[in-house]
C-alpha cells in the first residue's frame, strides 16, 4: 500500500508555474528522498504534501485520504518538519511539545520518551529562545514524532547539526523506520545524507521530477567504483594502472589519479602498486554514484 | 476544542506582550483613581469655610500691596479699594455664619422642585429648557421620594470612580489596549513561522482560528473588566461604594428642532419629551459593563481581522491603533464624516454617553440611540470574523 500517493500535481504562485505536474509515490516503510537544487520546488511541494497550500492541479493522497477533501483524515498520520523548525522562543521545549501533545491526545509519558530519544533531556525545560539551531531541528524532529506518525516528512533535516548530531539523526530516522514501519520523506540538498538514508530518491529541478531511482541497486547494478589515487611515481603509475584489466578509466590530474574499476578491486590495486614500488599517499573511494548521477540530472551533465 | 483554548491560553500568558498590556492597564486605573481623588479633595478643601476665608485674605492682602504700589493709577486704586470692601464683608458672614453650606439637603431639594414648577409654568420658556427643567424636577423628586440624599459627581467613592472609568477609557484607550494586547493573535504566527505548526495538525483551519478567536475574546474581557472590578473594589472597600440606588437617567433621545433654524442652515437636537427614564446605580452599572463587554468583543474582533489580515504584526499593530485614533479625531470634522463615523463602533467606547442617549446629542445625530449602537456593534463583531474566517480558510501558508 502506498502511503504517499502524488499525482499530476502543479502548482502556481502569482501566475508563476512552481510544480510543472509532478507525480511520485512513497511505499510503506520506505525512505524517500527527495533531491534537488535550491529553488526546485522542494518546500513548495513539501508544503502541499501537509496541506499548508493547495495545489493548482493534481492530487494527494495520504494513507488513501485526499489531502483536500479529507485533510483532518490525511493528516492524522502524519509527522512533519517544513523548512527550519519555528516554534514559540518563548515557550519552554517541553511546553511546546505540549501545545501538541495536548491537541492531539499524546499522553505525558510518550512525550517524555520522544524528549529522550532526539537527545533533548538536559535542556527541555529551558526556553527554546536560548536554543542553538541543532537544539531547535531536534525539537522539531521530536513535534513531527510526537505523534507516531505513518509517513514522516522532513525538509532539509540537518541543516544546523553538527556532524554527531547527523549521525544521531540518522539514526533515529533509521530507527523510528525501522520499528514503527513509517515511511519518511527527506527533502534535501546533500547528496551524502541521501545517499546514506534513502532507499529511493527522486530528483527534482525547475519543477518537474527528472528521475525516481532505487539508491542500493544503482550501484550494485553498475559494479563500478570510483577511486581517487595519489601516488608520487605518477609516470610508472599510469603504465601500471593501463596494463590492469578492472581499472576501467584513468583520469589524471598531476599526481592525482581518479579511476573507475571494478567494484571490490581496491585491495588488489594497492598491493600490485605497492608490489611494484610505488609510494602511495592516499588512496579512497569515492561515492559519488548519486553526485554524478545528480548532476546529470540536475545540472544537465557532468562538470568538467 | 477546550485543548485547543488551553493551548492558546498558555501561549498568550507567556507572552512579554500580555504583561506589558498588563502593567500599562493596570497604570492607567490607578492613574483616573488618583485624579479622581485629587479633584474631589480640592473641591471639598474649597468648600470649607475656614479655607475660603483664607483665599479671600490672600486676596485683600495683594490688592492692598496694589494700592500701595507708587505705578497704580488713582482710578485704580479707588476700585481696588472697593473690591476690598466687599471681600471683608464676605469675611465677616463666613464668620458669623461658618456652616452656611451645611443647609438641610430635604429641604434645598423642596425648593428645587418648586423653583422648577414656576419655570415650566412660564410660558417664554424654550422647548429646550422645558426638557432640562423637566429632567431634573423627576431626578429631585426621585431623590425626595426614596429619601436619598443627592451625591455629587465629583466624590470619590465606588459608584463614581467606575462611572470615571467608563468616561476615560471608553474614548480610545480601551481600543487602543486591544490593539496593544491582540494585535499579534494571529500574525504573530507568521514570524517567527509558528503558524506552520498550528496548520499542519490535522485539526482544520477553521477550528484553528475560533479557538484562537474565543481566548482573545475572553482573555480581553478579562483583562480589563477584572482590573475594573478589582479596582472598584479596592476603592470602594477604602471610600464606600457610593449608594447603590442612586437614580441614573438614562434612554434620553433626541430629535431635530424643527421650528428653528440654527446659524449654519439646519437644525439642532432637542430632547424628545419624555424620552429619559431613571434607573437605580446598581442596575446602571451592569448594564454599563455588559455594554462595555459587547464594545470589547467587537474592539477585539475587529483588531482579530487586521492580525489575520496582516502578516506582520508590527502592520497589524499600527493598522489597528491608526484606525482606533483616526475615527476618534475623524469624527468632529465635519457633518459628512460625522454621518460617517456614526456607522463606525469605535466611536462608541464611551458606555456611559451610549447609555444616558448623549452620543446621539454629541454626534447631532438623533437615529444614534442606544439600540442603534447595540445594533453596530454586532453587526460589526460578525463582519470582522467572517472576513479574519475566509481570509485565514483560504490562504497559502508560504512562510
Amino acid at each position: 500500500m502506498n502511503v504517499l500517493e502524488v499525482k499530476d500535481v502543479k502548482k502556481n504562485l502569482s501566475k508563476r508555474e512552481i510544480i510543472k505536474g509532478i507525480s511520485f509515490s512513497v511505499k510503506e516503510g520506505e525512505i524517500f528522498g527527495f533531491l534537488g537544487p535550491n529553488g526546485a520546488g522542494k518546500t513548495t511541494t513539501i508544503r502541499m504534501l501537509v496541506g499548508l497550500i493547495e495545489p493548482t492541479e493534481g492530487s494527494i493522497h495520504i494513507m488513501g485520504h485526499n489531502i483536500k477533501t479529507e485533510r483532518e483524515l490525511a493528516l492524522d498520520k502524519v509527522g512533519a518538519v517544513v523548512e527550519s523548525p519555528e516554534l514559540y522562543g518563548y515557550l519552554s521545549g517541553t511546553e511546546n511539545l505540549m501545545q501538541i501533545a495536548r491537541s492531539r491526545k499524546v499522553p505525558r509519558a510518550y512525550v517524555d520518551e520522544i524528549i529522550e530519544l532526539v537527545g533533548l533531556k538536559d535542556r527541555i525545560g529551558d526556553t527554546v529562545r536560548k536554543y542553538s539551531l541543532g537544539m531547535k531541528q531536534r525539537l522539531g524532529l521530536a513535534a513531527a514524532l510526537l505523534t507516531k506518525p505513518k509517513l514522516l516528512i522532513l525538509d532539509e533535516p540537518t541543516n544546523g547539526l553538527d556532524p554527531s548530531g547527523i549521525l544521531d539523526f540518522r539514526d533515529i530516522v533509521k530507527k523510528i523506520a525501522r520499528e514503527n514501519n513509517t515511511s519518511v520523506f527527506i527533502s534535501s540538498h546533500i547528496l551524502g545524507e541521501v545517499q546514506q538514508l534513502c532507499d529511493t530518491v527522486a530528483f527534482i529541478n525547475g519543477g518537474i521530477i527528472k528521475s525516481v531511482e532505487s539508491v542500493k541497486n544503482d550501484i550494485e547494478k553498475e559494479g563500478i567504483e570510483s577511486i581517487s589515487l595519489t601516488v608520487r611515481e605518477e609516470e610508472v603509475c599510469l603504465e601500471i594502472l593501463k596494463s590492469l584489466e578492472y581499472v576501467k578509466s584513468i583520469n589524471r590530474t598531476e599526481n592525482i589519479f581518479n579511476l573507475k574499476i571494478q567494484r571490490g578491486y581496491l585491495p588488489e590495486l594497492i598491493f600490485k602498486l605497492a608490489e611494484n614500488k610505488i609510494h602511495i599517499e592516499e588512496a579512497y573511494k569515492k561515492h559519488q554514484e548519486l553526485e554524478e548521477r545528480y548532476m546529470e540530472l540536475v545540472e544537465g551533465g557532468i562538470r568538467a | 476544542m477546550i485543548s485547543l483554548i488551553k493551548n492558546e491560553t498558555i501561549k498568550l500568558i507567556f507572552r512579554r506582550k500580555t504583561l506589558v498590556t498588563l502593567i500599562v492597564f493596570i497604570a492607567l486605573v490607578i492613574l483616573i483613581a488618583f485624579g479622581l481623588y485629587k479633584e474631589n479633595e480640592s473641591m471639598v478643601r474649597n468648600q470649607d469655610p475656614k479655607y475660603r476665608a483664607q483665599e479671600i485674605q490672600s486676596n485683600i492682602d495683594r490688592l492692598t500691596n496694589r494700592i500701595s504700589s507708587s505705578r497704580t493709577s488713582n482710578d485704580e486704586k479707588l476700585m481696588y479699594q472697593g473690591n476690598i470692601k466687599s471681600l471683608e464683608a464676605e469675611i465677616q458672614k463666613i464668620k458669623v455664619n461658618p456652616v452656611i453650606v451645611q443647609t438641610d439637603w430635604k429641604e434645598n431639594l423642596k425648593t428645587s422642585i418648586q423653583d422648577i414648577g414656576k419655570t415650566l409654568q412660564s410660558k417664554t420658556i424654550s422647548t429646550r429648557m422645558r426638557e432640562e427643567n423637566n429632567k431634573q424636577l423627576l431626578m429631585d423628586k426621585y431623590l425626595l421620594d426614596n429619601n436619598i440624599k443627592p451625591i455629587e459627581d465629583h466624590v470619590f467613592n465606588g459608584t463614581n470612580y467606575m462611572i470615571t472609568l467608563f468616561d476615560t477609557l471608553g474614548v480610545v484607550v480601551l481600543a487602543v489596549i486591544i490593539a496593544l494586547f491582540l494585535s499579534d493573535m494571529v500574525s504573530g504566527e507568521y514570524t517567527p513561522a509558528t503558524a506552520k505548526f498550528l496548520l499542519i495538525r490535522p485539526i482544520s483551519r477553521a477550528k484553528t482560528l475560533f479557538s484562537k478567536y474565543v481566548t482573545a475574546v475572553l482573555s480581553s474581557i478579562i483583562l480589563i473588566c477584572g482590573i475594573e472590578l478589582i479596582a472598584f473594589l479596592i476603592v470602594g472597600g477604602f471610600s464606600g461604594f457610593g449608594n447603590m440606588h442612586y437614580p441614573v437617567l438614562v434612554g434620553e433621545r433626541f430629535q431635530y428642532d424643527l421650528s428653528y433654524l440654527n446659524q449654519s442652515g439646519g437644525h439642532d437636537l432637542i430632547s424628545t419629551a419624555g424620552s429619559a427614564f431613571m434607573i437605580p446605580m446598581w442596575k446602571y452599572l451592569i448594564e454599563a459593563f455588559l455594554l462595555q463587554i459587547l464594545f470589547i468583543i467587537a474592539c477585539t474582533t475587529f483588531v482579530f481581522m487586521i492580525s489575520t489580515v496582516s502578516k506582520s504584526s508590527m502592520i497589524a499593530m499600527s493598522v489597528s491603533i491608526a484606525t482606533v485614533v483616526a475615527i476618534s479625531a475623524l469624527q468632529n470634522v465635519s457633518t459628512i464624516t460625522k454621518e460617517i463615523t456614526s456607522f463606525i463602533f469605535l466611536i462608541y467606547g464611551n458606555v456611559n454617553a451610549v447609555l444616558s442617549g448623549g452620543a446621539a446629542m454629541s454626534l447631532g445625530l438623533p437615529y444614534t440611540t442606544t439600540s442603534f449602537i447595540i445594533l453596530i456593534l454586532i453587526i460589526w463583531t460578525i463582519a470582522s470574523y467572517l472576513i479574519a474566517h475566509f481570509v485565514f480558510v483560504k490562504r497559502d501558508i508560504l512562510i
